[in-house]
This record gives structure tokens, sequence and C-alpha cells, in this order.
């Protein structure tokens, strides 16, 4: 497979998923970008695999875990410092959902984000994330019921 | 909500979400972009060393200890002495942790409001001492302000990035660890404690934690690059840097933190609402010595359940409501202190108010709430003598923000022999006899109530267990960094202890020192500083 077309192909899928993650279009790019050249110096290898695909949504989560992770606090205090109303609620349910996606543990925002936002099965999940179906299927569960109720409490405000 | 319109919903979202995507994405520009880039290069890197084991086989043995179920997220491959062995080893669950028995919750205290901060700390407008962050206008400015209040701690802080500053961590003895991201340096911060920089460093390297028999755990970018390696190093003096052993894991999948317990590292996940870590039994990495054998430690188990919070230590447990209401879990963030107690530092996920929280051996709990011109600083780190460590760009602070309290120590006479140099403390026994104080059944707590508080920022306080059994036990404490005094660095007890069917009491405790700089012997010895 050549790289271009694999590149041209999935990198939309990746800002999608990093988008998702983080709702940050800037870092969402930066994400995918550094995901794909991760695959590019390893092509090789990569290429080889049953499904590179899998490869590199692991890889881009991998990368957006430990990027939250590290920019957790300064984000915090970014988002303190700015002036009231520089972050606009939610204006539609869309956003309202993926706010509260984001707001889930990693491992059940994983989950939910390729499942729905990828049209995933279960057993396609385990695989990207090598974990269980069983695993898979109890953190959609989990998910699921955290977001039903984050999701009326919003409807509530 | 019903199950149709929560799936209605959520397809509707990743459409908006698939649509927002195409349209910011432009792959055409980025694929350009990479092309561009002269720093990345394209194909099959020949020096990658995995690609000695064939990767199918890898995978079977990842794909075992999936099965095993040993920590879903997290499997490895034992590697000694750097390279990778013609057998890989699955890395074995650890011996089960007996359940932490049920205690009745303790009593909450109201905060003390004599402990909150003044609220006049205000941002210092000279430019001159204005650390990295401040271009972003994240002013650790405000920060260093507190120097005054607290003092310094010693250690340097730096930044290569906005959010890319140094990581600190604790080993076992309560010793700091450092790594500067500015130039890959691991420092052990005691007397002749050891240092190394790592070969190379990136946006991803961190320091993990600190183990027994002077090792270090650090997380490097795999050369496989679908995960991370965490990095076992020696930082033995003379041995410094040697590494020995790598655990391949896919560490950062759902669960967030990895954390120290008796036999190794183990996942802390908030995705179990409640408790965490969900799973304490199952060791994700296994603490080895520096020949890379598995060791164990007596590191203390921390628990916490968020929903209200409970934090559970060594069957100790305290209760209490939270202070920012919504923190963001991260248990990393409780350290059990030597007294007995602990320290917790909470943050709120989204708008970042943040408290620390003083669990004491009696069962209280006091809160310090961070002023609000101060607002979020990252990595505030609780060490285990009870002070925060505070980062401001340019060095930490060490603030014990909550007052010592008195019961935690022995404040009466002690005798100094300086002849056979030793200590005893007239009147102990009978005070012990008739207070009982949590301390007496506890030889680290013991130890450290005998070498008295920690008197300035600067100082680092240091307890290793040497044995313990049921006859008693052997502790060292050693307290350095002594601002005020130009002779001496540093002193040790060497505390041995015999158990008793009231506690533990003294049978001797020995004192050595180390001296300044210039001013006589720099390691523990049993002989003056000039």
């Amino acid at each position: 497979m050549a790289f271009e077309s694999f590149f041209v192909s999935e990198q939309p899928r990746l800002v999608a998923i990093a988008l998702g993650w983080s709702g940050d279009v800037h870092a969402a790019r930066e994400a995918a970008q550094e995901a794909l050249s991760r695959a590019f110096r390893d092509w090789g290898r990569v290429s080889a695999l049953d499904v590179p695909e899998a490869w590199v949504r692991r890889v881009l989560i991998n990368l957006l875990i430990d990027q939250q992770r590290r920019q957790h606090r300064d984000q915090v205090l970014v988002d303190r410092l700015g002036p009231p109303g520089l972050v606009p609620a939610p204006v539609h349910d869309d956003e309202a959902w993926w706010d509260a996606v984001r707001a889930l543990p990693d491992r059940q925002r994983a989950v939910i984000t390729l499942h729905y936002l990828e049209d995933r099965s279960v057993r396609e999940v385990a695989e990207i994330l090598e974990i269980a179906t069983g695993t898979v299927k109890a953190t959609l569960s989990q998910a699921r019921d955290r977001l039903r109720v984050m999701l009326v409490e919003e409807d509530l405000r | 909500m019903s199950d149709m319109k929560f799936e209605r919903t959520a397809r509707h979202a990743a459409a908006w979400m698939r649509a927002e995507a195409e349209r910011v994405a432009d792959p055409n520009a980025a694929l350009a972009r990479l092309m561009a880039d002269e720093s990345v290069e394209g194909g099959l890197d020949p020096a990658l060393p995995e690609q000695a084991v064939p990767a199918r086989r890898q995978r079977l043995w990842v794909g075992l200890a999936s099965a095993a179920a040993v920590v879903a997220m997290i499997v490895g491959i034992v590697v000694v002495g750097g390279e990778q062995s013609e057998a890989p080893t699955l890395i074995s669950p650890a011996t089960t942790v007996e359940p932490t028995p049920a205690t009745t919750p303790a009593p909450t205290t109201t905060p003390d409001s004599t402990l909150a901060p003044s609220t006049t700390v205000s941002p210092n407008p000279d430019p001159d001492v204005e650390a990295p962050l401040a271009g972003r206008g994240i002013a650790f400015v405000e920060l260093a302000a507190l120097l005054d209040v607290y003092g310094g701690s010693g250690i340097d802080h730096a930044c290569v990035t906005d959010w890319r500053c140094t990581d600190l961590v604790f080993d076992i003895t309560g010793a700091p660890i450092s790594f500067d991201p500015t130039t890959g340096t691991i420092t052990r911060h005691v007397r002749n404690g050891a240092s190394f920089t790592l070969p190379s460093v990136d946006d991803f390297t961190y320091l993990v934690a600190g183990g027994p028999d002077n090792v270090v755990y650090v997380l490097q970018p795999s050369s496989r690059a679908e995960s991370n390696d965490l990095v076992a190093y020696s930082l033995a003096d003379g041995d410094a840097g040697r590494e020995i052993a790598r655990f391949p894991t896919s560490y950062g999948i759902g669960d967030g933190e990895l954390i120290p317990s008796p036999n190794g590292l183990v996942t802390a996940s908030p995705s179990q609402p409640g408790m965490q870590p969900a799973e304490i039994d199952e060791i994700a990495v296994p603490w080895v010595d520096r020949n890379g054998n598995n060791v164990s430690s007596p590191v203390p188990v921390v628990r916490a359940d968020f929903s209200g919070i409970t934090v559970t230590i060594e069957g100790r447990t305290w209760t209490f409501a939270d202070p920012v209401e919504g923190a963001y879990p991260a248990l990393r963030q409780f350290m059990p202190t030597f007294d007995g107690g602990f320290v917790g530092v909470l943050q709120h996920a989204a708008d970042g108010r943040t408290a620390v929280v003083r669990g004491w051996s009696d069962g209280t709990v006091e809160t310090w709430e961070l002023p609000p011109e101060v607002g979020v600083f990252a990595n505030l780190e609780p060490d285990r003598t009870g002070r925060v460590l505070i980062p401001t760009g340019e060095r930490f602070i060490a603030a014990q923000l909550f007052a010592v309290r008195d019961g935690d120590f022995w404040t009466e006479r002690r005798d100094f022999d300086n002849e056979a140099w030793t200590v005893t403390y007239p009147g102990l026994d009978d005070y012990l006899d008739a207070n009982n104080p949590g301390w007496e059944n506890d030889p680290i707590g013991f130890a450290n109530a005998l070498a008295g508080r920690v008197d300035s920022p600067a100082e680092t306080r240091t307890i290793e267990i040497i044995n313990s059994d049921a006859d008693g036990a052997e502790i060292h404490v050693t307290t350095e960094g002594f601002l005020d005094d130009d002779s001496g660095f540093g002193s040790r007890l060497v505390v041995r202890l015999r158990a008793t069917d009231q506690g533990y009491r003294v049978d001797q405790v020995d004192r050595t020192q180390a001296c300044q700089p210039g001013r006589g012997h720099q390691d523990y010895q049993p002989a003056p500083c000039i």
C-alpha cells in the first residue's frame, strides 16, 4: 500500500477522532500528523501489518492520552485565566454530547469514540485497543450509563 | 434518556463531528507538510531492536497476556541489561493484596480558617523573574511570590515548552527525584545522590516512580511507536544510568496512572466510579532490583473513593467532603506521610479550583485552598514530610501549609552523648505508656517522631527500614540540607526498636552526621565536622 494514499484516506478520520477527543482543531490536526508521521517513519513494518489502520489509531490514542496528561493542569490554568465568556456554552446537542464524552475516563472515551464516530464493532474496537471484547462491552456499557446521566444533567440546566 | 434516544443522539453527534473534521482536516496540505519535514525520514528503520524478535511472536505474547487478564492494558517482556532476552518472560501477576479491612470513618473537621494563606500575594511586576510560561500568559511569577512566604526546596524547576517542565517523584524512602527535560538529567536529591542524563529525550519522556534499591522508572516512547516503554534505570552512585529492564507497555489507554504498591506499579483508573485503583492486586510493572530480580518494598497502599472522598492508607481511613466539588481524581496526588497521615492535592477538572488536604494520624482532616490570584499550578507535589512542593518555573518551593502537630513528635528532652554518638530520650517510655500515641505501633512513625520535625524548607528527610520483624526494627532517619549550620550538612539517626505488647520501645539510637563541603567528612560518620 502506498503511504500517500494511506495518509490521505486516514488523516481526516484521525482528525475526527482527535477532535472528538480534545475539541481543539489545532491540537487534533497536530496529533493526527504525529501519528501519521510515526507511521511514515516505520512504514516498512506498519504497512506489513494486517490492519495498519488499527495501529495508527492506537498510536493516536496513546498520543492523545499522553498529551492530555501533560497538558491537563496547564490547560485548566489557561481556561481559568481566560476572561469569563471566552469559552461558549455548547450551542446544540452535538456539542453537548461531545463535551460529555470528553468528561469520560480515557478508556471509556476511546471506546465511545471508536464505536460511534468510526462505527467500529466491538471486535474492531477490541483489536485497536488490544483489549478483550468483554472489556469493550463492559466499558461501553459504563460509558453509556455515564453519558446518560451527564446528558440528562445538561438538559436540566 | 431512552436507549433509542441515546443512540440517535450519539449517531447524530458522530456525523456532525465527522463533518467538522472533513472541514478542517485538509489531508493534502498535511501530507505535503509531512513530506517537506526534513526531520522525518520514511521507511523501515534497520536499528529497531525488537526486529530481532518476530512481530508475530511478540503479538502472541501480548495476546496471551491479555487472555490471562494480567492487566488488560499492560503487558510486557522483561529485558535485563538492555538486551532483549531470548525467551520473553511475561510479567506475572503479583501476590494478592488483602482487601482493606473495614474501618470506622474518621471524623471530619472543619477547615481551619487560620491556615488560609494571605490573599495579599500579588504578582511580582519584575519582568526579570518571569518564568518561561509568562509568554503564554501563565505567570509563574505569581507562584514565585510564594517563595518569600515558604522558602525554596533547593530543587530546580525548568521548562522546555509551556507544558513541558521538571517532573518530580519521591522514592520509597521519601527522597525527591527530578527529571529535567531541558537537559534530560535525572537526579536523586540527597547527599551523594546520583544523577545521569538520558541518552535521548522527547516530549513523551516522563518520570514515573522511584522504586526500591535505587532504581528509577521512566516512561519513554518505544521504538515500536505504537506504545511506550517503561524503562528501569539504576540511580545508584557509580552505576547511574544503566538500563536494568524495559517493559513494553500500552500504558496510557484507559487507565490513567501507575501507582507504587508493595510489589510494583499498579494501574489506577477513574473508570470505576468511586474506588481507585480498581484492581490494586494486579501488578502492571514489578519492582526490580539493580540485578533485574523482582523485589518487594513496604510501600504504603493508598486507596481513594471519590464519591465523597474516602482515603484509606494501610487500614487507616479518612472521610471528608470534596473541597472543590468535582475534583479530578488522581491517586498519585495522595502522599502518605511519615507521621501516619497523608497530604492530597485535589483539582477541579473544569475550572481549576485547587485545594490541598492534610489527613492527620488521629483521623482528622484540614484543607487549604489556593488563593484565587495564584490560580492553578502544574504538578503540585506533596512529599512525605507533609509539605507540598510548588513549581515556580525556576525552583520548587517547599511549603509547609499546615501547622505541625506536636503529638506526632517527641518534643521533650533528648540527651546527646558526644563520645558514644548515641541519643537517649528520658521519660519517653513513661510518655508512651501514658499516652499511647499512634506512632508507638508504627516503626516509621516512631523513628520520625524521635527525629523531630523538619525545620526548614531546604531540608529533606528520608526514612529507610533496614530490617523489621516480629522482634523489632532498625530504621534509619536522615535529615539533611541544613541551611543554618555552616558545619553540618545532615544527620542520621539509627533507631533500633524492640516490639512489646504495648507497641515499640527504644533499644538504642545512634547518631551520625555528614559535613558541609570543605568542613569534614561527606558521608555519614560518628565524627565531628570542622
